[in-house]
């Protein structure tokens, strides 16, 4: 039994071994086993900041990558290939992803940020040659959309391609797919090293395993990883706090941009950007404002309790898009990072993994290389 | 591990959704088992649930 020797300290030798077993290493994980790959996952356990765990669960397209058009790109292809990768998921996990592509909504509370959000919309609009769908909605509109929603609310952007996914059910599926394929998951140890081998990788969590490639997915981890292998992961914590309700009948029939009904009823609120280090700890005045944001939004919330708060820590790079690297110092090993893994699994695994196993890059993905971070030498 | 688990919720004198475990039974109390989520709106909330 693999997890007997593990446990006893012994190594074991593997194809890949991807380093992360949240949902951007599982994705990849299953994506390369789809290629009938050997895969194992190493996973620091739930003691490491696991932004898996602590997400909102957006599958979200609308006004992302203004600044970076490959960007919105990548994140519609993903998002139109959320279907059939949730249909092989559930299938094979049997379990329920709760995934609903309905549209969603940016609710504005004033009439700049609805200027400032359609100002956004067109020009991603522009840059993509007319082709992004979407509607701006006056407070009436937004009104017959969502009865609930308040007086002061000035409008809302919506977007048909946005949806919403049950983040802790993605992950339990991308864990037993992967295991029912025979994958090995081992957890309870970080990886301190990684040691490029004359053939492979040495990768040591306590015990040495030797991998024939390997796969950066460790979120923040990753920065201290990168280096080992030649690579450069510059990652930063930003802390969201988020706020759960009791569970309540459905009201809300669309993903917003800060508020979302789960599938069993709790609505989810959102959410928080702040730089405070490796903290994920919750504090009562963010938790306030972002109680009172949603009240506004809609007034309802009022007799709504809060039941659980929480903070995780967003996976930044310094322009907030992905990073996507394979090493030439260190042929073999792999760098993925980004801070949307839920919306990007699908095409993590579609269309990444693929990519991470020999095959050609997919479109778009030439825009992420870590080499757009490095300033250019002065002559 | 008392008011974790938010499996015994109940509607205690009209209010939904209150964590059994959590609430000190007194005299008078009107306790109702619940049927489901609550509605949000709580104009519904009495009826809904019974």
């Amino acid at each position: 039994m693999v997890w007997y020797q593990l446990w006893r300290g012994i190594g074991v030798e593997t194809e890949f071994a991807v380093i992360g077993g949240g949902i951007v290493g599982l994705s990849l994980a299953f994506g390369l086993q789809r290629l009938g790959k050997q895969v194992t996952v190493f996973d620091e356990g739930d003691q490491a900041f696991r932004a898996s765990r602590g997400n909102f669960g957006l599958v979200w397209v609308q006004g992302k990558g203004a600044e970076l058009p490959d960007y919105a790109r990548w994140t519609r292809l993903s998002a139109s290939l959320w279907p059939s990768f949730r249909d092989e998921l559930e299938g094979e996990a049997n379990v329920r992803l709760e995934l609903n592509q309905t549209g969603g909504l940016d609710i504005c509370l004033s009439e700049g940020d609805l200027e400032a959000a359609v100002t956004r919309l067109e020009g991603l609009c522009a840059a993509l040659g007319g082709d992004y769908p979407y509607e701006l909605l006056g407070h009436n509109a937004l009104k017959e959309l969502v009865p609930e929603t308040g007086p002061t609310v000035a409008g809302a952007t919506f977007s048909p391609e946005d949806g919403h996914v049950n983040p802790l059910y993605l992950m339990r599926a991308l864990h037993a797919a992967f295991v029912r394929r025979g994958g090995t998951v081992t957890n309870g140890s970080r990886v301190k090293r990684i040691a490029p081998q004359s053939a492979g990788f040495l990768i040591d969590n306590g015990a040495e395993h030797r991998a024939h490639q390997v796969v950066l997915a460790a979120g923040l981890g990753n920065g201290e990883l990168a280096p080992m292998v030649g690579l450069d992961a510059p990652v930063k914590p930003s802390r969201g706090q988020i706020l759960v309700t009791e569970r309540v009948k459905p009201f809300l029939n669309y993903a917003t941009a800060h508020i979302r009904q789960v599938g069993e009823g709790a609505v989810q609120i959102g959410d928080s950007k702040e730089d405070v280090g490796f903290n994920d700890e919750t504090t009562p005045n963010v938790a306030a404002a972002i109680a009172r944001r949603a009240m506004r939004i809609f007034p309802i919330l009022e007799h709504v309790r809060v039941v659980r708060t929480w903070g995780a820590l967003r996976v930044m790079s310094p322009d907030g898009f992905p990073i996507y690297q394979q090493s030439t110092a260190c042929p073999g090993a792999s760098l993925v990072t980004c801070h949307s893994g839920v919306t990007l699994a699908a095409a993590h695994t579609l269309e990444l993994a693929p990519w991470i196993g020999g095959g050609a890059r997919p479109p778009y993905v030439e825009s992420f290389g870590v080499e757009r971070f490095q300033l250019p030498t002065s002559a | 591990m008392m008011g974790a688990c938010f499996d015994c919720l109940v509607e205690i004198d009209g209010m939904p959704n209150r964590q059994a475990c959590m609430v000190q039974v007194r005299p008078d109390m009107v306790v109702r088992s619940m049927s489901g989520a609550r509605d949000i709106h709580p104009e519904h909330t009495d009826r809904d649930n019974d």
